[in-house]
């Protein structure tokens, strides 16, 4: 994982060092030119597929006269599973704040395929019913919640945004996430982290469908 | 070509799923060893062995006079188990503590129940130490008794 994680920071790095050394003739170039605003369609059809997950996500980002993008998602998911022996129900929000570099910077469209970071952080609910068999001894059926639930994740991202016509964009984001962490969980293991995933596994692949719609503020 | 690689990039990325693990290791039961002083077992001749708390009484299989080992199941509704010993060498009795914590592995595995923080908060015996204080089945000996 973290040679992954060390190869993709490298890249930007490079990248970065690179963009610095050229000659910037662009003026104000942090003057911001435009943002995107959209919803991921895999949350959206989940939902309405009645799966276990459910939720939606918006997602913005805003660009400027250089190659990094400003990105910013909010989102809500909730997830209620039928367990072999019970069930869970989790509810909450999730935000996303980070820089997405653009590698197309030629492009007379803005379309771009970027690699970015970003900071994740959820507030969330649990509920657990869970029922269990020991041998000599009575079944056991135990009722247990966390509420006011934190946690905190990092994420390396890339993908594409293509401009498909007029203001109209489509893409998609794959993020590889990293370092979960969750405070409050004082009665039971935390299960789920919305925006995350499974809460015990050290690292998880999101992946995202996205449309977009563009407000240019000005000509670039 | 630009657009080929683009689209098995796509594509490629929707692959990128995982499936949960289910290796199911909880359990309330304790494996408890006699040893001397030198750490070494101790065929103990045990006549019964009682759970206390929950008025369960266990004996060992009639072809086994001694062992130096037995793994004896904690009362999984408490968080502590009274469990006496009635051995050649006398009546004695232990208190243990734990703490039950629930983990949700995944639909299909369900939830598990496991027992943590073992702790002795009452011996008659000379000594008793816990090794591991998580009860796991993949685990022989929780506790040590030093007769």
């Amino acid at each position: 994982m973290w040679r992954l994680f060390y190869s993709v920071w490298m890249c930007a790095a490079v990248t970065t060092a690179t963009a610095q050394l050229l000659p910037d003739t662009v003026r104000n170039p942090w003057l911001p030119t435009g943002i995107r605003v959209g919803t991921d369609l895999i949350a959206l059809g989940k939902t309405f597929a009645q799966q276990p997950l459910t939720g939606w996500e918006i997602n913005a980002d805003v660009d400027f006269k250089t190659r990094y993008y400003l990105v910013l998602d909010y989102g809500q998911w909730g997830r209620e599973e039928t367990l072999s022996n019970g069930r869970y129900e989790g509810s909450g929000r999730y935000w996303r704040a980070g820089i997405d570099v653009n590698f197309l910077l030629k492009d007379p469209d803005r379309n771009m395929f970027f690699i970015g970071f970003r900071v994740g952080r959820a507030g969330f609910d649990e509920a657990l019913t869970s029922d269990f068999a020991y041998e000599g001894f009575e079944p056991i059926s135990v009722t247990q919640a966390n509420a006011n639930l934190r946690a905190g994740w990092g994420e390396l991202t890339t993908g594409l945004r293509v401009k498909v016509v007029g203001g109209f964009w489509m893409g998609y984001t794959a993020r590889f996430k990293f370092a979960p962490g969750v405070r409050g969980n004082e009665v039971f293991d935390a299960y789920d982290i919305p925006g995350y995933g499974r809460a015990d596994r050290s690292t998880y692949w999101g992946f995202n469908y996205q449309v977009f719609w563009r407000v240019p503020f000005g000509k670039r | 070509m630009v657009r080929a690689v683009v689209i098995v990039l796509f594509f490629s990325c929707a692959a990128c799923l995982s499936t949960p693990d289910c290796i199911p290791l909880s359990t309330n039961e304790a494996g408890i060893e006699f040893k001397n002083r030198s750490n070494q077992p101790v065929a103990t001749g045990i006549q019964r062995m009682t759970n206390l708390t929950s008025g369960i009484d266990y004996t060992l299989a009639p072809e086994n006079d001694t062992t130096s080992y037995v793994r004896l199941p904690m009362s999984p509704d408490r968080d502590t188990t009274a469990l006496r010993f009635v051995t050649d060498l006398g009546i004695d009795t232990i208190v243990l503590t734990y703490t039950p914590r629930i983990t949700v592995i995944s639909p299909e595995c369900g939830a598990l129940r496991n027992f943590n923080n073992l702790r002795v908060v009452y011996s008659s015996f000379d000594s008793v130490r816990v090794i591991n204080p998580s009860l796991r089945s993949n685990i022989r000996t929780h506790v040590e008794i030093v007769l």
